[in-house]
C-alpha cells in the first residue's frame, strides 16, 4: 500500500479526483484522508463504481477511506438507463431543480409548483434517469416533506436522485438530509454531458 | 398506498387553495398538493389529496375558517397502481 493520499482541506471534487487518478494509475490497494462526511461519501461512491471494496478510520476530524480491489474491474461510469421492478423504465433525460420553488414569484407559489411537477412527473410512465438537486433546490429534499416522499418513490422507480454535497454544506443541511445520494460537480457534470435532454426546472 | 381511498379537494382559486393548506396544517391533516385532476372541474390548478378518512375532519376545518363554503368540492379518488383515479360521478356533497 502506497502514502496515504492527504485531501483534507481541499475543495470538493479535488479528493475524488485524485482518488480517481489513482484508480487510473492502476493503483488497487490506497488509503485518501478527508476531514468531511461528503467527502467519504462521494469517495465511496466512487469506489462503489469501480468495482473497489472501502473501509473507513475515523482519526478525530480525519476520515481515511481505504481503497481496496480484488478481480475484474466493472467501470460504470456512465450507468445506463435501468429497468425497473414495475415495468416503468427510466429515460435518457435529467431533470434539473436548481431552487426550492418553480418560476419567479412568490415563494408559497412556487413550492406548490415545484410539488406538483415532482408529484405529476412520479405519476407517469416516461422517468427520468437523474433528478439532479442543486443551490437551494437541494432544501426540497431537507425539509419538504411531500417532496421527499416523492423523491423516495422515484428512487423505488429507478430514478437516481442526486443532492449537490457542496450545497448542503453551505447551507450547514448535510446532517438533515432525508434522501437521495450525495454528489459533487464531478458526478454531476457527468450526468448533465450523459444525457439526452435536460429539463431545467 | 394501492387501493387507497382519497378525497380530492378542488377550490375557487390559487388562494383559497394556498390558505386551506395552512388550516389543514394547523388542524393535523396531512395532506398531498397536486395537479387539478383533468376529470374535476375548476378555476385552480392546485389541488389537495387528502385520505379519506379525514374527509370529515378537512371539511369542518375549512368551513369553521370560511374557506369553504359551498364552492370546495370534494371528489372521491381511489390510488390503483400507483395512480390516482379519480372516480366517476362522485362529488361529496355531504
Amino acid at each position: 500500500m502506497s502514502t496515504p493520499i492527504d485531501a483534507k482541506g481541499k475543495a470538493c471534487p479535488i479528493p475524488f479526483m485524485l482518488a480517481k487518478a489513482q484508480i487510473d494509475a492502476g493503483e488497487t490497494d490506497f488509503i485518501v484522508e478527508v476531514d468531511n462526511k461528503a467527502a467519504v461519501e462521494n469517495l465511496k461512491r466512487l469506489a462503489k463504481s469501480q468495482a473497489f471494496s472501502t473501509s473507513v478510520e475515523i482519526d478525530d476530524s480525519t476520515f481515511r477511506v481505504a481503497f481496496l480491489r480484488s478481480g475484474e474491474k466493472q467501470k460504470s461510469d456512465n450507468p445506463a438507463p435501468q429497468p425497473v421492478s414495475n415495468g416503468q423504465t427510466t429515460a435518457n433525460y435529467v431533470v434539473f431543480i436548481g431552487d426550492d420553488t418553480m418560476g419567479t414569484g412568490t415563494h408559497e407559489l412556487g413550492r406548490n409548483l415545484v410539488r406538483m411537477f415532482l408529484y405529476t412527473l412520479d405519476q407517469g410512465e416516461d422517468l427520468p434517469s437523474t433528478v439532479l438537486l442543486m443551490n437551494n433546490g437541494v432544501k426540497l429534499a431537507v425539509d419538504d416533506e411531500q417532496c421527499i416522499g416523492t423523491f423516495k418513490s422515484l428512487q423505488q422507480k429507478g430514478v437516481d436522485v442526486m443532492v449537490c454535497g457542496t450545497c448542503l454544506n453551505y447551507y450547514h443541511i448535510f446532517d438533515k438530509l432525508q434522501t437521495g445520494t450525495v454528489g459533487n460537480m464531478y458526478e454531476i457534470t457527468q450526468r448533465f454531458l450523459a444525457a439526452g435532454k435536460v429539463i431545467t426546472v | 398506498m394501492n387501493g387507497e381511498s382519497r378525497t380530492i379537494l378542488t377550490f375557487p382559486s390559487t388562494h383559497h387553495a394556498i390558505a386551506a393548506q395552512e388550516k389543514l396544517q394547523h388542524g393535523h391533516v396531512p395532506f398531498i398538493v397536486i395537479p387539478t385532476p383533468v376529470e374535476i372541474s375548476s378555476n385552480c390548478g392546485i389541488a389537495l389529496s387528502v385520505a379519506s378518512a379525514d374527509t370529515a375532519i378537512a371539511r369542518h376545518l375549512l368551513m369553521e375558517s370560511g374557506i369553504s363554503k359551498n364552492d370546495t368540492t370534494f371528489t372521491k379518488a381511489r390510488i390503483i397502481g400507483g395512480k390516482l383515479i379519480v372516480l366517476p360521478l362522485s362529488v361529496d356533497g355531504e
